[in-house]
């Protein structure tokens, strides 16, 4: 009980020092193996490199959305690749779509980032989630051949 | 009990709020990500080299907050952050640029100047990368995110 109170404020200083934690994830987003045109925007371009823009010349077939985790050790120095082309392709060619816009990407630390004290171990995962949404479009019939129909 | 309430509602604050989302969804242009493709056709557009590469396009955000909790009471802030285009680095106002929350906008923004507003042109992202951890101590709580996107603007046929 006659214990000096600097002596306390040290060892709680102290004890907080050694019980910090730390975990996250560093991420790098790929696409490399897409087989369609993705675009961040609600614009693709044509053959001849002319934007076409979604509701004129696409149409939209449908929207998707899924998400992907990547999982870093030693307090977030690792790094970690997720590349999402297989689910974008997939997603268009599900809908017999031709492309994709829109394509948001939503990136947030995991909860379990917060597990305090197993984030003190170095070794304990930390993690980034990646949301992913889109839609995938097609060409308007219009547009894909002008003259056709015209008198 | 309080504190108990405090440190949840802390880290439901800091959790749910903080997050970075990448997106055009107000460009006229194309912003292309992965290979170069068009539409309707299978071939991959060439990349031009030197100075004929075009304009090139950067796009960091920074994403924080923090909670400090004691004393049966909580302290906490966050906010955002982004670089401007590369023309602009010298404005003033960029300096003290914050954001509340996400801001898609400050990517159309940057597109809309690496291609120049010329609505032909396109812009092909290169590399996405983000980086993101949580540090927490007893009564410190952290979170940090940032990301970088690198690309290109190649100048119009």
């Amino acid at each position: 009980m006659g214990r000096n109170p600097k002596g306390r404020l040290l060892v709680l200083v102290v004890s907080a020092l050694f019980l910090a934690g730390c975990a996250g994830a560093h991420t790098t987003i790929t696409a490399d193996r897409l087989k369609y045109p993705v675009s961040l925007s609600p614009a693709l371009p044509d053959e001849k490199g002319k934007p076409l823009h979604l509701d004129k010349e696409l149409r939209p077939v449908g929207d998707f959305g899924f998400s992907r985790t990547a999982v870093g050790y030693l307090y977030s120095l690792t790094d970690a690749t997720i590349d999402i082309s297989d689910e974008l392709n997939r997603e268009v060619e599900s809908r017999n779509g031709k492309g994709i816009v829109d394509l948001s990407l939503e990136v947030r630390n995991c909860a379990s980032s917060w597990f305090f004290p197993l984030t003190a171990i170095p070794f304990y995962p930390g993690c980034q989630n990646l949301s992913v949404t889109g839609t995938v479009v097609e060409r308007e019939p219009a547009a894909r051949d002008p003259g056709r129909g015209m008198p | 009990m309080i504190l108990r309430a405090a440190v949840c509602l802390a880290l439901f604050l800091l959790h749910g709020c903080t997050s970075i989302t990448l997106t055009a969804k107000n460009s006229i242009n194309p912003v292309m990500f992965g290979p170069r493709k068009s539409l309707g056709t299978e071939a991959v557009a060439q990349v031009p080299s030197g100075a004929d590469r075009g304009t090139p396009f950067i796009h960091r955000v920074n994403t924080y907050a923090t909670a400090a909790i004691g004393m049966g009471g909580m302290l906490g802030f966050g906010g955002s952050s982004t670089n401007p285009p590369p023309e602009e680095q010298g404005y003033s106002d960029w300096a003290d640029n914050r954001l509340e929350g996400d801001s898609p906008r400050q990517m159309d923004w940057k597109v809309l100047r690496a291609t120049k507003e010329d609505p032909s042109r396109r812009v092909d992202l290169e590399s996405i990368r983000c980086r993101g951890f949580n540090f927490n101590t007893l009564m410190v709580f952290m979170l940090k995110i940032s990301c970088e996107v690198e690309g290109v603007s190649p100048p119009a046929r």
